[in-house]
């Protein structure tokens, strides 16, 4: 009688147990800071999703199972956000190409604590993302430089664009096809934390600006390359646009 | 000694049913079934082709996919659209392109797509984020899919413009739902929100003080006797 008593007892426990460990797992049982949003606005705009720079007399081809993931981190804090997207673009000759989606970004200033001592945060992040993407030539005056490229595209649509680097500024390499045929350069881009830029990037939205960078990763499992072919008989300076050495900019020497 | 018989045999009967009735026939039914239907449109790529000097010129193209689905799919499978594309625009003057995808279902509009394509140069692939079709959506047996793919292009002025766009393999794909993620698809499974392995659990500890009740029941039976 004894051993069935215990026997029951710890079955009962188990039970509660395992209801117990639902209930953490449902977050039936909240743990974290409280937070007070004293002030919110919000902007619809152009958010920039990818962009490929191509040589003047060459091409850009980026090739993988076209899976990214765009992750913006914005102001002090850090707030994060991330777009998902599978377009690939391949600009000829010079052009240079960025692509864009209409997301509704929200400002917020928030009163946080008290666990880690209350503060005030300034937060930028992406609310939603509608359907509704443009892809557009971002080149300046002249197709054999990234110098003048557009880095600021202005409003579309009613829509304004986020600020982010395209422009060649310095050179990082160099390359130059004197023979008589066309040549191609492959960097690879490995899957889940290969970044392929890590650009600095303006988000303004209704007059409160936050500055941070945009990364843009390979969210597929296989491995993402990029290809940059150089036409015969011309040379060109590279700059690496971002943190990474995967997107280059290019100026042409000759 | 029969009385630990009892306890044994109320047991493994109980254990025996709970397995049967969550686990082993669910599991044994949805071997015997395929999980995901692929429904492709007649023509596996579709084509807007353009070759013009006029600066402005609209282009539409519809694309059908007819697809099945019986009723006790609905709303226990995920029912998605997908298609990739390819574009190639080139012209000697900027021009804007738009692309507008309409998904229509059975009549109704379902989602909304826009592209806008703006320069001279412009060329690439991709896919979008797929489209999924709610349950309330869906009929019983027969429903009807159309991809409205409307394309406008504005130019200034009169110049040599190329635009191609390509539409490869649009698809419907039903897949079969595990909304609790026990690895029993709720076509099948007797409690599609709950988790069966962990209801297998809790049934079987509860079994025990049953049985024990069981063993108890029949004890007093006995002695009365």
């Amino acid at each position: 009688m004894k051993n069935k008593l215990t026997l029951l007892l710890m079955s009962g426990l188990l039970l509660l147990s395992i209801i117990a460990s639902i209930s953490i797992i449902s977050n039936v049982v909240a743990i974290g800071e409280d937070e007070y949003i004293i002030y919110e606005t919000y902007e619809d705009k152009w958010t920039l999703l990818i962009q490929a720079h191509a040589p003047r007399y060459g091409s850009t081809e980026g090739t993988s199972s076209w899976s990214y993931r765009s992750k913006y981190v914005i102001g002090p804090w850090s707030t994060t956000s991330n777009v998902y997207h599978s377009v690939t673009l391949m600009p000829e000759d010079g052009r240079c190409v960025a692509r864009f989606q209409l997301a509704r970004w929200v400002y917020q200033y928030v009163l946080v604590g008290p666990l880690n001592g209350e503060h005030y945060e300034d937060r930028w992040f992406i609310d939603q993302t509608f359907n509704w993407y443009k892809t557009i030539n971002i080149y300046g005056n002249s197709v054999n430089t990234c110098e003048d490229d557009v880095e600021q595209p202005s409003q579309s649509n009613g829509y304004y664009f986020i600020k982010f680097q395209s422009r060649y500024s310095s050179q990082d390499r160099r390359e130059d096809n004197d023979s008589d045929s066309s040549y191609t350069i492959t960097v690879s881009v490995s899957s889940g934390s290969g970044i392929a830029l890590g650009l600095t990037v303006v988000i303004n939205v209704n007059g409160h600006q936050g500055t941070g960078t945009f990364g843009l990763y390979n969210n597929a499992y296989s491995t993402w390359t990029y290809k940059y072919t150089f036409g015969p008989h011309h040379s060109w300076f590279i700059d690496y646009l971002g943190t990474t050495q995967y997107l280059w900019t290019f100026k042409l020497n000759y | 000694m029969r009385i630990n018989r009892i306890f044994i045999f109320v047991y493994f009967l109980w254990i025996t049913t709970l397995l049967c009735g969550v686990i082993i026939y669910p599991t044994y039914a949805q071997s015997n079934m395929s999980l995901v239907t692929v429904y492709s449109s007649s023509d596996p790529v579709y084509v807007i082709k353009e070759n013009t000097t006029i600066p402005t010129w609209t282009r539409e193209l519809n694309i059908k996919i007819p697809f099945n689905i019986s009723r006790n799919w609905i709303g226990k499978s995920n029912v998605t659209v997908h298609f990739e594309f390819y574009f190639n625009i080139k012209s000697e003057e900027w021009r804007i392109s738009t692309v507008n995808y309409t998904f229509i279902l059975n009549g109704k509009p379902v989602r909304l797509i826009r592209e806008d394509f703006e320069g001279t140069w412009l060329k690439g692939g991709g896919s979008y984020p797929e489209t999924i079709i709610k349950p309330e959506m869906l009929k019983e047996n027969k429903n009807n899919l159309i991809i409205k793919i409307k394309v406008l292009q504005k130019g200034l002025v009169e110049s040599k413009s190329y635009f191609e766009l390509q539409i490869k393999q649009p698809h419907i794909k039903i897949k079969a739902l595990d909304s609790d993620g026990d690895g029993i698809y709720d076509i099948v499974d007797p409690l599609p929100r709950t988790n069966n392995n962990y209801i297998t659990g809790i049934l079987g500890i509860i079994g025990i003080p049953i049985s024990i009740g069981v063993e108890k029941f029949s004890t007093k039976t006995k002695n009365k006797r």
